[in-house]
């Protein structure tokens, strides 16, 4: 039986709060769930993180990650447990294996030796050279006909939502994903809060993510 | 400790909860699928799950949901199952057939 303190306040949630943040945008519900389980996320990531002797400041990029599929994804979930304690704890762990998933594809990206910057810039020519390099980092470059036209879509994919970012955000999402430069280290630099590289970053991201689906269906 | 805000974090969250698009549990019948094949791969190889926790490193409960099918099925990327089939001697266009995914050209 679970003992966290994380997990005592959903006791009081009643019987329907499943049914309630599956079907309905019921922004209480949700903040319920995100008020019991993101301090014990973070923690459960960072310590994934540091077991595959990963930075741990790649956490914000996972929580944000996975607390996007949880939102995108809930209506999948399934419990046939009565017992209110057993389907949380089910939810918590289905939560967490995104969480460790979303941790094994930053290290297997990263077992791709990174493109410096510096090398990009040198040869760099309206963009294309940063573009390659992004198709590169992340192992879209591939032998075979069929392979070669779908990262050929991928890229003009790629380039379209690029096209659409302000030079600014641009230039922030290539050094985050090609250089895995800190937006710590991103903020000073362009003399924003920290917080509002994650927004770039996480906005970015989740249309890359939304054309990528819409591609491959 | 993390120097982004929680506040922040459920403001992201509840963005993308209004944007969602509809995804019910049909969705996941092919990861239930895939989860299936591989413990009877497993099976077959004499091999329990841990066998693939370790040879794919990664927690034994992420293992645990991939073999249930409850990882969502867009979570199951072909970087995933390259690894996957690699650790079950099967070829990944196996998998992916099995995921309904369009099988990539063979490396």
């Amino acid at each position: 039986m679970r003992k966290d303190e994380e997990f005592k306040a959903a006791q009081a949630w009643g019987e329907n709060w499943l049914e309630r943040l599956q079907t309905g945008k019921d922004e209480a519900m949700w903040s319920e769930l995100f008020t019991c389980f993101a301090k014990k996320l973070r923690r459960d990531i960072r310590t994934s993180l540091q077991k595959r002797g990963l930075d741990p400041e790649l956490a914000e990029d996972v929580e944000q990650d996975t607390w996007a599929i949880v939102a995108q994804k809930i209506g999948s979930f399934v419990s046939s447990d009565d017992d209110h304690d057993l389907r949380l704890s089910r939810l918590y762990n289905w939560m967490r294996v995104i969480a460790l998933n979303r941790v094994r594809m930053i290290r297997r990206g990263q077992k791709v030796e990174p493109i410096s910057l510096d090398a990009i810039e040198e040869t760099e020519a309206d963009g294309k050279i940063s573009l390659d390099g992004f198709a590169f980092r992340h192992e879209l470059y591939e032998l075979g006909p069929e392979r070669k036209l779908l990262i050929a879509e991928k890229v003009h994919m790629i380039e379209d939502l690029l096209q659409s970012l302000s030079e600014r955000d641009r230039e922030i999402l290539m050094r985050r994903l090609i250089n895995n430069e800190k937006p710590r280290t991103l903020a000073a630099e362009y003399g924003i809060e920290p917080r509002s590289i994650s927004q770039i970053l996480f906005r970015t991201k989740q249309t890359l993510e939304r054309q990528r689906i819409h591609f491959e269906q | 400790m993390s120097h982004y805000s929680y506040k922040e974090l459920f403001k992201q969250l509840w963005r993308e909860v209004q944007n969602r698009p509809p995804s019910t549990t049909a969705d996941q019948s092919r990861a239930k699928l895939l989860g299936m094949y591989l413990q009877v791969r497993l099976l077959e190889l004499k091999r329990k799950p841990q066998y693939l926790a370790a040879v794919l490193d990664v927690e034994q409960e992420l293992v645990d949901a991939i073999l249930e099918g409850t990882l969502p099925a867009s979570e199951l990327d072909n970087g995933l199952l390259e690894d996957i089939a690699a650790a079950v001697k099967r070829k990944v266009s196996v998998l992916q057939a099995l995921l309904g995914k369009e099988a990539f050209a063979e490396r």
